[in-house]
């Protein structure tokens, strides 16, 4: 829990202090469980900023 | 994890917690807020606030080394196991191992794993290895050979594991995410993906069995919840792990379950409700002919289903206790008067029906079984009764029960407060032990004296040594002793069969016989010499079981220990006494048995030496008969 962190569309993984693939693999978790959705196996891996994690979410069905 | 209360706000109290300055009072914190229901998120933030675990220890919390050697990702569940382990009050220093790299670290003595030194070690190992190259085709004896392969490749590793570190080995059973082939013909062919990984686990579970290794069940487990609750095609494809996110919470209590049972920690006591818990209903309300239970209702067979459980765990050694509000004649005729009972008054060791406070009455329950409050699971359906004593006896276990009665087993198993890594001949008996407790406590109340009481109890002790069909209760009784255990060291059955085997050690069990029955294995002994001084025979372990406090076992056993150690030459016993939040039962021990401070005044809490000349060692006098074996 670092409230520092502020997230943008821009932000990137290299962005972030500390970001390793198991704090990415728990962003995503988050994410899945906070909004009931699953991201595709496909999705998972071009997410290239933010910006593109919430495209990706608005574009799917609720 | 159902059975655990939800936190009222998480994120105020992790901030409380973290802005503790003390770092005893945070880890006090966090380790409450772990007693809640927590998802995979809210474990990993409070395993960060935990913080990277220093060699410096904290007060009432114990350290463990564990090492995970896995042929998938699994550093997602590190932060579970961790958390998992302050709920039961362990510090858990976690190792992973390189991913797939088990074989190499257990192997190679340069290894990370061997700077670590685990002291247990899990093997978290997919089925896809142990299953490749069978082809669909293998009839079922190429089936069986080709996991034997397997298995004894894993008994290597084990044995390794034991050797190297005299780890404790645990094995975690083999996840079933394969898919059907032919469909319901999956299970009459051999060969099939399904059929494979069943034939793993048997087969698993026979090598574990005869190595004396300990099994995490998760295969169990998954098909409890379901293979989607435990495994994530998505997680696997993105990051080879293979147990899921979501399942890490559970996969860390189940694991630490076991490392806590090994080290004594697990429950002893179930304490039971009576009115809308063990039956339906208010007896003091409703009457005999009123209440609830039995087949012909649905919630009396609930409420059936739940004293047919307790009666299960009676049988495997857990102690039953009752604690209600009711008047005590009308409670005990319900177990003696209605057709519907299966529990009887006999199988309950302490009953407690009075209209106090039930935080007091588990306080007199503790103490008349003579067993920690932290050994008590509180099962009440109100809850009010519930939340009082999560407020006032933290330390004792509280399933948050369901609303409804169908499901108050399932709730009580799923808390696997009761993990077992043994189950021996004195567990089968130590329910009835504890009722002929109650027998000796009525013949001592009759009694004119002490004197008189231990004269009428016409006491035997049979002792002899430590022999190999003793191991495995010796082992769990050294392990879960933590009252009578001047040192609480711990050891593993290997460790035990090294020391039974050892020509200059001196091992003694004791069994304590009396008019009501056979107390069982109660005591061991386990005698060394000082390497620099072979006169010198140092108590290494000593441990009793509370249910003989106070019959001069300690007396009988101590001049059985000195006359072996003369007999074998020795001039002095030492002796240590570490004090525990636990042991101050026998601070007195030592000078009690005559011997001698051999350190000076040590700081609190340090270690306190002790030392008995044996030409001065004058045996005392017991009520205790001796049957050598």
């Amino acid at each position: 829990m670092d409230d520092s962190i502020v997230l943008t569309k821009e932000t990137r993984r290299e962005d972030v202090p500390n970001w390793d693939s198991l704090i990415y693999i728990s962003f995503i978790v988050a994410v899945e469980i906070e909004l009931g959705i699953k991201f595709r196996v496909a999705d998972v891996e071009s997410f290239a900023n933010v910006g593109a994690i919430v495209a990706q979410i608005k574009s799917m069905p609720r | 994890m159902t059975w655990l209360p939800a936190a009222s706000d998480f994120r105020r109290d992790l901030r409380a917690a973290l802005g503790t300055a003390d770092s005893t009072t945070r880890v006090e914190k966090l380790a409450s807020l772990a007693q809640h229901r927590l998802g995979f998120l809210e474990t990993m933030q409070l395993d960060r606030s935990l913080g990277r675990i220093t060699s410096d220890t904290v007060p009432g919390f114990s350290l463990v080394r564990l090492a995970i050697l896995a042929s998938s990702t699994v550093d997602h569940l590190v932060p579970a196991i961790r958390v998992a382990g302050l709920r039961r009050r362990l510090l858990i220093d976690v190792h992973v191992g390189a991913y797939g790299q088990h074989r190499q670290d257990l192997l190679d003595p340069a290894s990370q794993l061997y700077r670590f030194g685990p002291q247990t070690v899990l093997l978290s190992l997919t089925a896809r290895d142990a299953t490749a190259g069978v082809s669909l085709t293998a009839t079922t004896s190429e089936v069986d050979q080709a996991i034997a392969r397997s298995i004894d490749e894993l008994r290597h590793l084990w044995r390794k594991a034991r050797e190297a570190f005299k780890a404790t080995v645990i094995q975690q059973t083999f996840l079933d995410a394969t898919h059907p082939v032919f469909g319901s013909y999956d299970r009459l062919v051999p060969g099939t993906p399904s059929r494979l990984v069943a034939r793993l686990n048997d087969l698993l579970s026979q090598a574990a069995s005869s190595e004396g290794v300990l099994l995490l069940d998760i295969a169990r487990a998954s098909e409890r919840d379901g293979i989607d609750a435990w495994f994530d095609a998505v997680r696997w494809m993105q990051a080879k792990m293979e147990i899921a996110p979501q399942a890490a919470p559970l996969y860390g209590d189940l694991a630490v379950r076991i490392i806590a049972a090994q080290r004594g920690l697990s429950k002893k006591c179930l304490v039971l409700d009576l009115d809308d818990t063990l039956w339906g209903g208010v007896i003091g309300d409703d009457g005999l002919e009123g209440i609830v239970l039995g087949e012909g209702s649905a919630s009396g067979e609930a409420h059936l289903a739940l004293q047919r459980y307790v009666l299960q765990l009676k049988a495997r050694g857990v102690i039953l206790a009752v604690c209600s509000k009711n008047d005590p004649v009308i409670a005990e005729a319900v177990f003696r008067d209605h057709p519907e009972m299966v529990l009887k008054r006999p199988d309950i060791a302490a009953f407690v029906a009075n209209w106090d406070d039930k935080a007091e009455n588990l306080k007199a329950i503790a103490a008349r079984l003579n067993i920690g409050l932290d050994s008590l699971v509180f099962v009440d359906d109100n809850p009010v009764e519930r939340a009082r004593i999560r407020e006032s006896l933290p330390m004792v276990a509280v399933p948050e029960l369901p609303e409804d009665v169908a499901h108050y087993v399932r709730c009580v198993a799923d808390a696997g407060y009761f993990e077992a890594v043994s189950f021996t001949p004195d567990d089968q008996r130590r329910s009835d032990q504890y009722a002929a407790n109650a027998e000796r406590e009525a013949l001592l109340g009759s009694s004119e004296s002490m004197d008189d009481f231990l004269r009428g109890l016409r006491m035997s002790v049979v002792f002899g040594p430590v022999k190999a069909v003793d191991f495995a209760r010796v082992t769990q009784l050294i392990n879960k002793t933590n009252q009578f255990n001047p040192t609480t060291r711990r050891c593993t059955a290997e460790e035990l069969a090294a020391i039974a085997a050892a020509p200059e050690a001196v091992t003694l069990q004791f069994r304590l016989v009396d008019r009501f029955g056979d107390n069982g294995l109660i005591s061991v002994l386990i005698l060394r010499p000082d390497p620099g001084r072979p006169d010198v025979l140092e108590i290494e372990t000593w441990v009793m079981s509370c249910r003989v406090f106070g019959r001069e076992l300690e007396f009988e056993a101590m001049n059985i220990a000195v006359e072996i150690a003369r007999r074998r030459g020795a001039r002095a016993l030492r002796a240590n006494y570490i004090p525990t939040k636990k042991n101050g039962v026998i601070r007195d021990l030592y000078p009690s048995l005559g011997f001698t401070r051999a350190n000076e005044e040590a700081p609190a809490n340090a270690a306190i030496h002790w030392s008995l000349n044996l030409a001065e060692y004058v045996a005392r006098k017991t009520h205790i008969d001796r049957l050598e074996k």
